[in-house]
């Protein structure tokens, strides 16, 4: 009986194979983040979070986390790193030690990076809540939003800004919660605006870059771009960048004026970040490109996997952390040349 | 090709949730009925094979031979396949519409959590694997909520603080349905297809139910949908077997 049965068991252990594989396969990935306080940097890789010493390029510690973490930790006046996972839990670490100090529990997976600014962590989850912590991880307050929050939020003294998949840009009360404003955008929000001078500037899925006024939550101007816009502006001297899911690379003026843009290789995912020689943006074909400010590709590299929104800047030190390999960091000079790398031992 | 085949599933999906009132469970069952629907003249083959295997069991010539050669099980087992061969006979029919949806689960399983895209990285994949006509930007965020549940996640329902896995219940139940209204009644239980089918009424249910109770819940609300399908299309053709699922009756059968 046994041996007649054998093609039913047969297809049910190669279903349970295929499905678990499937499971597995199909676990909720991420990119890496990275951020660095100029000395070490702190490093959001798959389930690990790394300390990186950039002196010694040694690695200091590592903390193992049950799902992925996604989003660059960011770190407290106090000495704690925070991150959150998909395994729903925001994490506060001891920047020196990797040892955790409290956890705070949401109902779904922390994927934009939290903002830690006057004591309080404004933390957005895919729960559709921006939650307000204290220090010791104690929820101030919370705000529901019509859809998932995947940005990073902004604030200034008064008042806390983020944009949802939904489609909404809100404003609520740093200090209670309370919604002061909120305005429906032609696409889904994904990255942080930028906000200066009483201008939120942000870019839209449905590709769109779009600057409102803080104080009103009113649009102020909107320019449709080629393609879809994942990560939020980088502002440097009074210039916006940023780059689209068409490859194509940007610079627009604040007042909502196309002053170039440049093709690249690659949809670019990730925000650009400002180094001596202008600005550096990664893509999703593994080119990292050093740009000037006039529009001028000064150098390219490539790495060993797509760059994602995985940029760093520590002095004179580039820290990209790319998506695919085993080389989880790499430091490039102001000339775009490989200082060093790390990759993580075995364990 | 695999990818290719989640692809189109996962537009699929996303055109019916386009255009369907943007209810991702609706898109499911809508997509098992097509799925059903695509898949029918073969279902029909199956049934037609099933009842051809029932009379095989009960015609003279099987009887005799099984009188024949009840001592020799090779020899048994030789003339079985040659009689199958003569009247095109599939020995395994009864499992196959069961099995046949293995591949459709496989890829529509992958295709949901694709579609849903619940993650940056998800929705990077899907926005490379979607077809440019479809404008993934107009349906960004795709609703996960149906009823009670978030597809992309396995289903619980809380009552007073206790998760019950009502899909995953309903997954089995509706599989042991399925495999025992739509198996004929074996004219000798100790045959080898007899055992094989009860062998899957035993232990179906409980792996649909498991991977259910593991899985994204947009997976069981296919299973649930394409078993009540499945007894539905039997029930239309005059096949169901009604008196396997009542003990008292199938008990005076096996006495006769």
């Amino acid at each position: 009986m046994k041996t007649k049965l054998f093609p039913l068991f047969a297809v049910l252990l190669l279903t349970g194979l295929f499905l678990s594989g499937c499971a597995t396969g199909m676990v909720p990935s991420s990119w890496p983040g990275v951020m660095t306080d100029g000395e070490v940097a702190y490093l959001a890789a798959g389930s690990h979070i790394y300390a990186v010493n950039l002196e010694t390029h040694a690695e200091l510690w590592r903390f193992e986390i049950k799902a992925h973490a996604f989003a660059a930790p960011v770190l407290t006046d106090d000495g704690q790193l925070i991150v959150g996972g998909y395994d729903h839990l925001l994490y506060s670490l001891d920047r020196e030690t990797g040892q955790e100090n409290w956890t705070f529990e949401a109902r779904d997976r922390w994927i934009g990076s939290p903002l830690v600014k006057g004591g309080t962590i404004y933390a957005p989850n895919a729960d559709y809540f921006l939650y307000a912590l204290d220090l010791d991880g104690n929820l101030k307050w919370k705000f529901e939003a019509d859809q998932s929050i995947w940005g990073s939020p902004v604030a200034d003294d008064q008042t806390v800004y983020f944009g949802t998949l939904g489609r909404w840009m809100f404003a609520v009360s740093a200090e209670t919660g309370q919604e002061v404003w909120k305005t429906k955008l032609d696409g889904a929000i994904l990255g942080r605006p930028v906000l200066s001078d009483g201008v939120l500037y942000i870019g839209l899925f449905d590709g769109a870059f779009v600057a409102l006024d803080a104080r009103t939550g009113a649009i102020l101007w909107q320019k449709p771009i080629d393609s879809w816009i994942w990560s939020g502006p980088l502002l440097l001297q009074d210039t916006l960048f940023f780059g689209d899911g068409s490859g194509k690379f940007y610079a627009y003026s604040k007042e909502g004026e196309l002053l170039w843009s440049k093709p690249l290789n690659g949809a670019i995912v990730g925000a650009p970040v400002a180094v001596p020689a202008g600005l550096a943006i990664g893509t999703e074909a593994g080119n990292l490109y050093f740009i000037s400010l006039d529009g001028e590709i000064v150098r390219s590299v490539v790495v060993s996997g797509a760059v994602y929104d995985s940029l760093a800047v520590a002095g004179n030190l580039l820290l990209v952390s790319p998506d695919k390999g085993e080389t989880l960091l790499y430091a490039f000079d102001d000339n775009g040349a490989q200082v060093w790398t790390f990759i993580p031992s075995k364990r | 090709m695999w990818e290719a085949i989640v692809n189109l599933f996962s537009n699929i999906l996303l055109i019916i949730y386009k255009y369907m009132g943007g209810n991702f469970g609706v898109a499911i069952i809508l997509f098992t009925i097509l799925s059903r629907l695509a898949l029918y003249p073969l279902m029909q083959q199956q049934i037609k094979g099933t009842q051809a295997m029932q009379e095989l069991q009960n015609s003279k010539e099987w009887q005799e031979i099984q009188k024949k050669y009840k001592d020799d099980r090779e020899k048994l087992a030789q003339e079985q396949l040659r009689l199958y061969r003569e009247l095109g006979i599939n020995p395994f029919a009864s499992c196959l519409p069961t099995l046949i949806q293995l591949p459709i689960m496989f890829a529509l399983y992958q295709s949901v959590v694709r579609a849903l895209a619940s993650t940056p990285a998800q929705l990077l994949i899907l926005q490379n694997a979607v077809y440019p006509i479809l404008g993934l930007s107009d349906i960004i965020p795709i609703n996960s909520k149906f009823l009670w549940m978030n597809l992309a996640q396995p289903e619980r329902l809380y009552v007073f603080g206790v998760g019950i896995p009502v899909l995953a219940i309903l997954t089995a139940l509706t599989t042991y349905l399925q495999t025992k209204l739509t198996t004929p009644p074996p004219a000798n239980p100790n045959d080898q297809s007899a055992i094989m089918s009860k062998t899957m009424a035993l232990y179906m249910p409980f792996f649909m139910g498991w991977i259910t109770y593991t899985l994204a819940s947009g997976l069981a609300v296919y299973i649930i949908v394409s078993n009540l399908l499945g007894i539905a299309q039997y029930a239309m053709m005059g096949k169901v077997n009604w008196s396997a699922i009542l003990p008292g009756k199938t008990v005076r059968r096996k006495q006769k």
